[in-house]
């Protein structure tokens, strides 16, 4: 039994850190210059250790300026997407429900589309974006709270009023600003992309959502015991209220900080915990790292494809879209979506 | 005195009254049956002794403390609670959803050992459902799935265990099973409330009765003295007859109806 146990958690562990590292690899390989992978061992090497330089610079600079960034940008936005969007169909008890369900995401977009409009610099751009995602997920909490007993459907539907007044807000924006220089900024913006990520961005945005996802793991056996709903947790000596409320408020910092980085990505928090319970089922004893672990896969590869596909750049949003609908279609017609 | 309610009393805002003025007490062994219609408020009430509902006026103690001053997780160390509609969420295997019950038992940041589930499955086993560990809760039979919730309760090893209606969901046979286990709970020590529609449930398993009928108590006491076929009959509308089977010591109600099909 144990070794059975110790088996399949080896297996497990494969499973999840072995494809998305693979991707991980093959992302510094592709894209306009290929670079065989040899050369980006040594490129990575040479930071460290004294190695004869037998690269062009342009290499160098395309692997750790341009590349490196991007790469770990994809990590983390699949990872937090996912992760943030598998906690929410749990403690929601909705499987349709995504990590942008309290607003997050148009609060964010509004923020910067607001700093596009107002000409600020690229660190103003995020600070903005981040500040009103958190708003409106506030202003979610203050109306849903305004009530005794917070039943999970109130939640949701005030996160979508929020949700509805800062897309407004944000066709405001839209519409009062310069179409040909401004306007095409912030439609690209909000369509999504890992093309603006830069080092200072990563080194932020790392420690913050490495913490994020290391406490709402913790707190995995409290998120499965919170997803058999309000009155069965309750009478299992969970603090409902405080409780969720922290799971949220983690799934907040993932996801704003994974909207500063690319912008609104859709679909991924909503169909790859769908895939992950469909591959080990509820427990998010094991959701939690398969949702991670495949969100970080899916955004590296579907990243991949928006820099290769094209001359220019696809947003990734679209991608997302474009290949993320028609499979959760497919999943549910082959009747395979469980829960 | 195990638990304890003074005089407790339940209304939704400022006038909807649920139920008023009700007393009871349960000492360790005692099965406590509650009684009445349709919108008596026995649901209610089951919820206010596990501090789900806050009491509007009145206070309950548990083990002499106000339940008030104790956190949700001291309540669900010594309470467990089996409500009457089933959890219908994720596809849980079975284990996983009796492993919830030691919840209560586990650190804020931990996950249940190796330890808890053992116990799960020795829950498992003691009611005979073994078998259905590593079966989706969402997949298995209705009276399956009320004793992997009995099991998930059991495992939160708690001194008190409400009852909300437990064998409205079951076949007959299910029925005097389960009916049977509350027995064999109560002899070992454990302290029960339950809410069922059946004078004859409470007859076959309750040390004592509680008759609730518009929020206010109708009686209540020992079930023997308590159960006449006036009160029954003045409680849900209708004219019963009460029958005691001398050789078994049972008592069992039957309701007097008109001739039946096929009856001169």
């Amino acid at each position: 039994m144990t070794s059975g146990i110790k088996r399949s958690t080896v297996r497990h562990l494969f499973l999840f850190i072995g494809p998305p590292l693979a991707m991980l690899l093959l992302s510094f390989v592709v894209g306009r210059y290929p670079i065989p992978l040899g050369t980006v061992f040594k490129i990575m090497a040479a930071q460290f250790l004294p190695l004869e330089q037998d690269w062009p610079a342009t290499l160098e600079a395309v692997v750790l300026q341009i590349r490196m960034p991007r790469i770990f940008g994809a990590f983390l936005v699949g990872a937090s997407l996912s992760a943030s969007g598998a906690a929410f169909q749990g403690i929601f008890r909705n499987p349709l429900v995504s990590p942008y369900i309290l607003g997050v995401a148009a609060g964010a977009g509004f923020g910067a589309s607001l700093a596009i409009l107002l000409s600020y610099g690229t660190i103003m751009l995020h600070l903005s974006a981040l500040a009103f995602g958190l708003l409106a997920v506030l202003a979610v909490f203050a109306i849903s709270q305004s009530r005794d007993r917070t039943p999970t459907l109130v939640l949701v539907l005030s996160g979508v009023v929020v949700g509805a007044f800062f897309s407004a807000l944000t066709s405001i924006v839209k519409y009062v600003a310069d179409p040909f220089e401004k306007l095409p900024t912030i439609i690209f913006w909000l369509m999504g992309s890992l093309g603006r990520v830069t080092p200072e961005i990563i080194a932020v945005a790392a420690p913050l959502t490495a913490s994020a996802l290391l406490a709402l793991g913790a707190m995995r056996w409290r998120i499965n015991v919170l997803s058999l709903g309000e009155e069965e947790a309750l009478a299992l000596g969970i603090d409902v209220r405080k409780e969720r409320g922290t799971v949220i408020f983690l799934c907040t910092i993932l996801t704003a900080s994974a909207v500063c980085l690319s912008g609104i990505v859709g679909w991924v928090g909503l169909v790859i915990p769908h895939l992950a319970r469909m591959t080990v089922g509820p427990d998010f004893r094991k959701l939690f790292p398969a949702s991670i672990s495949m969100g970080a896969f899916y955004v590296l590869a579907i990243d991949n494809l928006a820099r290769t596909l094209s001359q220019g750049e696809i947003p990734l949003g679209i991608l997302t879209a474009l290949i993320g609908a028609p499979f959760f279609a497919w999943l549910l017609t082959k009747n395979r979506v469980g829960w | 005195m195990l638990l304890e309610m003074r005089q407790g009393s339940f209304a939704y805002g400022r006038d909807r009254e649920i139920f008023g003025h009700v007393d009871l007490t349960l000492e360790e062994g005692d099965v406590l049956c509650l009684l009445g219609p349709n919108g008596a408020g026995k649901s209610t009430l089951l919820h206010c002794l596990d501090g789900i509902l806050p009491l509007s006026k009145g206070e309950i103690l548990l083990s002499g403390k106000p339940l008030v001053h104790l956190s949700r997780r001291q309540i669900s160390q010594q309470v467990a609670f089996l409500p009457q509609f089933h959890r219908t969420s994720f596809p849980f295997r079975v284990l996983d959803i009796v492993l919830m019950g030691r919840t209560p038992h586990l650190g804020f940041w931990t996950s249940p050992g190796k330890r808890d589930e053992d116990r799960a499955r020795e829950a498992l086993h003691a009611l005979d459902i073994l078998h259905l560990s590593d079966s989706p809760y969402t997949q298995i039979s209705g009276g399956e799935r009320q004793l992997v919730l009995l099991a998930s309760a059991l495992v939160q090893e708690p001194r008190l265990l409400l009852l909300d209606e437990p064998t409205s969901h079951l076949d007959f046979g299910n029925q005097a099973r389960f009916l049977q286990i509350v027995n064999r709970l109560a002899r070992q020590g454990m302290a029960i409330v339950m809410t069922t529609h059946f004078p004859d449930h409470a007859l076959l398993t309750a040390s004592k009765v509680i008759l609730l009928k518009d929020g206010r108590t109708r009686g209540g006491g020992d079930p023997v003295e308590t159960l006449t076929e006036s009160l029954i009959g003045e409680i849900y509308g209708i004219k019963v007859r009460l029958v005691h089977l001398e050789a078994e010591d049972i008592r069992t109600c039957v309701p007097l109806l008109s001739a039946k099909a096929g009856q001169p």
